[in-house]
Order: C-alpha cells, then structure tokens, then sequence
C-alpha cells in the first residue's frame, strides 16, 4: 500500500486537451468529445460559474507520464444546469445539456386584423 | 501538414532503435509550446511496449464499432485499419464547432520482433484497441551455460 501512494506522488501528468464538437437544436446543446482510455468511473464533468469543465484521468501513458485530458468550456447562462447529463461510450464523452425554458425559441402567430 | 504527420506519428517507428529518436522529437515540440502544439490530435495515438515475451501495441480509436475494425499481421508488420462514420444529424441540429475527425484511419507498424501471429488477440476498451502479439521463440532471451572445457 505504501508502494502503491508513493507511485502516485511521483506520477507526473501530460495534459491533453480533447478534440470536441458542439451540436445545438433549439432545446439542446450537445457536447461530444474524443477521450480514449476514459470510463465512466474516472471522469468528471462540473458546471461552475458558467463554466464547464470536464477532467479525465486515463490508464495511458506517453513518454513515461500519465495522460489526462481537462478541457473547459463557457456555456450560457440559459442551460438549465440541473438538468445536464454525461455519459462514455467507447471513448466518446457525450454531454448533453437541456436549455432552459426562457431560452427556447417560441414562434409567435402573427395576427391578421 | 503537420496535422497528418501528428495524427500518425506510429510512422515514426517503423526501425527497432528509433524510439528515443521519437521521444526527443516529441519533446522538441512541446518546448515549442502551443504555437506549433495546436495540430496535433488530442491524444497520443499508437503506442508500443514490449517485455521479454510480448509486444503490446495500442491504438486509441475513440467511438469505433468493434466490428469495424480489422487487425492483420504479416511477418513482422502489424496493420490496423478501422472506420467511423460522421453522425447524422438530427433535424434542426447544426454545428457550432467542430474539431473531431471521421471516416477511414490506417496504420502499419513495424514490430519490435518477429511475433507468433496465431496466438496474438486484441481488445477493444473504452475506445482504445489493445493488441498483444507473443514473441516467437527465436526472439526470447535464451542463457547460455558457461562450462569448462
């Protein structure tokens, strides 16, 4: 066990930010990032302040350190923050996040008179 | 151009003592910083590890279907070739960003040894490929009794 904590002390990281795409509709914006070597236990995805951050350890390494992706995005302030999810498949992270109400597009009938 | 060179930088190994070669070349680019940085793929792509009895290759391929990628091994080259299609869009989505890449990606390599093809298996998990290709016998450290004559 001690073995085990002094390897983590020395483990140096390599950062890599993930490639991304952005995908919106009129209720949903939709994150997808390209994150190989990440499952659902060694992510995380917070939304503070307007910010999104999304950090993932991986079990890679590259030139003798560990590869870890961290990537930030500012979302607007009409995502409904209670409302996102984010799940991994093969490597791809999907976020999806719901806008709020306030910030959906309404039609508005135009009124002949 | 240096995105294509990045994206495959497993070309850089295709000789057996080259690895260091590729190490300082990588680390020339960091010293570099973002300017030069920027092209490269958001993760290393291809790595190859060996031991006294195997020669492991992975390969991130992040969002492929298993069923869409081929891994084939002659003598002592190894050849991974794998597709994924652009999502369709649902109606009234579109784009605001876009840096993720689809369609075909191959990569032969030159392996470290000679390998023993047929007991060779490989892994797909959380987007990467994990190839473990055994050492053939001729490639295995052997010790040689000294004795008096």
């Amino acid at each position: 066990m001690s073995e085990n904590n002094k390897t983590e002390q020395t483990m140096e990281y390599i950062d890599f930010a993930p490639p991304s795409d952005v995908i919106e509709n009129d209720h949903v914006i939709r994150l997808a990032m390209d994150m190989p070597g990440v499952s659902n236990d060694n992510l995380s995805v917070d939304l503070d302040d307007g910010i999104l951050k999304v950090t993932a350890d991986t079990s890679l390494d590259r030139n003798g350190k560990r590869v870890r992706y961290k990537r930030s995005f500012q979302v607007t302030d009409q995502i409904d923050a209670n409302k996102i999810t984010a799940k991994v498949c093969s490597g791809v992270l999907e976020v999806v996040m719901p806008k709020a109400e306030a910030a959906k597009v309404r039609k508005i009938q135009v009124a002949v008179e | 151009m240096l995105a294509r060179i990045n994206d495959n930088w497993g070309l850089f190994n295709p000789w057996r003592t080259v690895n260091d070669l590729q190490r300082e070349f990588w680390n020339l680019f960091e010293d570099l910083g973002d300017s030069v940085n920027r092209y490269r793929p958001g993760y290393p792509r291809l790595t190859i590890d060996e031991d006294d009895k195997t020669v492991k290759v992975s390969v991130a391929l992040p969002g492929y279907n298993k069923d869409q990628i081929d891994v084939e091994v002659l003598g002592d080259f190894l050849t991974v070739s794998a597709e994924r299609l652009e999502p369709d869009l649902e109606e009234e989505e579109r784009y605001l960003h876009r840096e993720r890449s689809f369609g075909k990606f191959q990569e032969s390599i030159k392996l470290p040894a000679q390998v023993q093809s047929a007991k060779s298996n490989a892994k797909y998990i959380n987007g990467i490929l994990e190839i473990t290709l055994p050492k053939a016998d001729s490639e295995k450290p052997r010790s040689i009794k000294v004795i008096n004559s």
